[in-house]
């Protein structure tokens, strides 16, 4: 039971930059998980935790100790991995129990403590046998009953759910997240999936090119992104970003989101776009509200648009639409039948828009 | 003849059948009559002279054969574990390289593209006891009397086996490599996090991995060995006192010098078992070992 320390570190692969320059402090018992695209590094720094991939420089503290320099063997960490990684040759007790093995301990102990993780992870029908004779759930768990005899300082998991599929995946979601509040571990969790970084971290961090895009709690990453790239990766479906022209008008500042669309600019941004003429206006789909009739307050916009497309999925219906040639996606909750060329009114509370300035892409406050 | 004989699925394998009759199956009956009869090379008409068990009874009280089984076994087993280990050794280091591996797998293949044959003259002439390179060697270091190397009743054992390995580990090398190369990377990283060592990761997880690729050099070779004559042949001619005899050797000899060929098919067919023996063997190992990777 430790915290995990990462001191400016960085990972090259020859010319190329894996990991950049990353500060981190996991306190004991967080569930943290690194989420972004395929290639960010988010695998190359648990590995590095792990001490399956050398370090280019920085530091890292298991503990209080420096274990840049140690072999995987004496981190003290367990690992889950995307492929299971069980040993083929060895039953599912022997998988369990090999790390202990290993480390010599005591026969009765290995016993209590595989007998352990296996009503834990509710194994006992399937102890004797190989993992060939497996299915994917099934395998997933003995790997993580794996990670769990050895009651290592810190766990991590590399996109272990990826493999399994999405009934699943959803089953195995939940039992990584009571797992964690029985064991209270520090947990380090590796997934390229927003929804699986949602459910599960108590803190998100973003990840893009091998720098962190942003740190938070999973409702501050989603409520307050600090740039377009962290707005559009959490959330499903992403976040609408539309190329907007600010404009006056009638000595009001207005907001050009489509040739006939002008909205006027909430008051707590004029000043902010002084010297701009452009900005990115980000709207989540949910908060752009088919509404039948227009029973807006004064700080709301509203405007309507024909759509294009809508899709039922029972609990809600997804509206596509275009503005300013960019497809945009609106959530009706408490569908009504709807048919494409319809004309429907829109309603956006302003208090939940994002902007972007233009060039950084960063969040306008 | 009625029609169903000549149907059109006999008459399509009936080319594959008579090829198949023609090399081995009429030979093979050929010469396990004549190991009932007294065939000499040199009087075609003792062909028809059946004599019954008589070549087995010989052989059974035969001392010499039963070294050359012996020794024959003994080579096997030797030769089969060195090339194991020096084989294994090889693979483990190649699969280390990162730089170059490519062109060092190709010069480790070196031995394999000599004939036997010269591999055998090459060997005769290194451990040539006036003119070897291995005595001059030895000379140069002040080690000034000949050492006798195919001549010396322990020592030419010894030399045929330098010969054999330093011909064939390659084959276990390349095998084995390819087995390492196909390992995944997982099990063997799960295994380091897990707590283990450079050796208990071989020990624990390497080493299962390779045991079906490690068997099936083993069949391969144990042919290939328990069949050696041309190296010996070579080298020793079976001498000195019949010290480096091997069945085959002893088999060809007795056969074609001594044209005593039905005799010489007797033992063939005795020798054969052993060949069937370890085939047999190390393929039941084969099929245990991969059960035990889940494999089949």
């Amino acid at each position: 039971m430790a915290n995990v320390d990462l001191k400016n570190l960085t990972k090259k692969y020859g010319e190329v930059i894996a990991v950049q320059n990353m500060d981190l402090s996991i306190p004991h018992n967080e569930f943290l998980v690194l989420v972004g695209p395929s290639g960010c590094g988010k695998s190359t720094t648990l590995r590095m935790i792990a001490g399956l991939e050398e370090i280019t420089s920085g530091e890292i503290y298991i503990g209080d100790q420096l274990v840049n320099e140690k072999d995987p063997k004496d981190r003290n960490v367990s690992m889950v991995f995307q492929n299971y990684a069980l040993y083929p040759h060895m039953t599912v007790e022997e998988n369990l129990g090999f790390s202990l093995k290993i480390a010599k301990v005591d026969k009765n102990e290995i016993e209590t403590r595989v007998k352990e993780a296996v009503q834990i992870l509710g194994l006992e029908e399937l102890q004797k046998r190989k993992p060939s004779q497996l299915s994917g759930g099934q395998r997933q768990r003995v790997a993580m009953g794996r990670a769990i005899v050895r009651r290592p300082d810190a766990f991590l998991f590399d996109e272990p759910l990826s493999n399994l599929d999405a009934k699943l995946r959803t089953q195995m979601r939940t039992e990584i997240k009571k797992l964690h509040q029985k064991l209270k571990t520090t947990i380090i969790y590796v997934t390229h999936d927003q929804v699986e970084a949602m459910t599960l971290a108590d803190r998100i961090i973003i990840m893009k090119d091998g720098y962190i895009e942003q740190i938070g709690s999973p409702i501050e990453v989603f409520n307050k992104p600090v740039n377009v790239f962290v707005a559009t990766f959490i959330g499903s479906p992403p976040m609408n970003i539309l190329t907007c022209d600010i404009i006056s008008k009638d000595q009001k500042v207005k907001i050009k989101i489509d040739n006939e669309i002008y909205l006027d600019c909430p008051e707590n941004f004029k000043d902010l776009f002084n010297n701009k003429s452009k900005v990115y206006l980000g709207i989540r789909a949910e908060d752009l509200k088919p509404v039948e009739k227009n029973t807006i307050d004064n700080n709301d916009w509203f405007f309507s648009k024909e759509i294009d497309l809508a899709e039922p999925l029972g609990t809600e219906t997804q509206l596509f639409f275009h503005l300013n040639g960019k497809e945009i996606i609106s959530r009706m909750y408490n569908p009504y039948p709807v048919s494409i060329g319809d004309k429907i009114n829109f309603q956006i509370d302003t208090s939940k828009i994002h902007f972007f300035d233009i060039d950084t892409e960063k969040t306008l406050f | 003849m009625n029609k169903k004989f000549f149907s059109s699925p006999i008459i399509l394998i009936l080319p594959s059948l008579l090829a198949i009759g023609f090399v081995i199956i009429i030979p093979l009956i050929f010469s396990f009559y004549t190991s009932f009869t007294s065939y000499k090379l040199t009087r075609p008409d003792s062909l028809y002279n059946f004599i019954g068990l008589r070549n087995y009874e010989r052989l059974i009280d035969n001392t010499k054969f039963w070294y050359a089984f012996g020794r024959t076994i003994l080579f096997l087993a030797i030769v089969l574990n060195l090339e194991l280990l020096f084989g294994l050794g090889i693979a483990l280091l190649i699969n280390k390289i990162t730089w170059g591996q490519r062109t060092l797998r190709t010069i480790m293949m070196f031995p394999m593209m000599f004939s036997p044959i010269l591999v055998g003259f090459q060997w005769k002439y290194i451990f040539n006891d006036n003119i070897g390179v291995l005595n001059n060697f030895l000379y140069l270091f002040g080690y000034e009397s000949a050492i006798p190397w195919l001549i010396d009743k322990y020592l030419a054992m010894g030399s045929i086996m330098v010969a054999e390995i330093w011909a064939n580990t390659s084959i276990f090398a390349i095998l084995l490599l390819a087995g390492l190369l196909g390992i995944p990377r997982d099990p063997i990283e799960a295994a380091r996090v897990d707590g283990c060592n450079s050796w208990q990761v071989f020990k624990n997880i390497t080493l299962p991995f390779l045991m079906p690729f490690i068997f099936i050099a083993l069949t391969i070779r144990s042919l290939d060995v328990g069949r050696a004559y041309d190296i010996v042949h070579i080298m020793t001619g079976g001498g000195p006192a019949m010290r480096t005899e091997l069945l085959w050797t002893m088999i060809a000899r007795i056969g074609y010098k001594d044209a005593n060929m039905g005799f010489a098919n007797a033992m063939s067919y005795v020798s054969i078992i052993l060949s069937i023996a370890f085939t047999y063997y190390f393929f039941t190992k084969l099929v245990a070992a991969r059960r035990e990777l889940g494999q089949q």
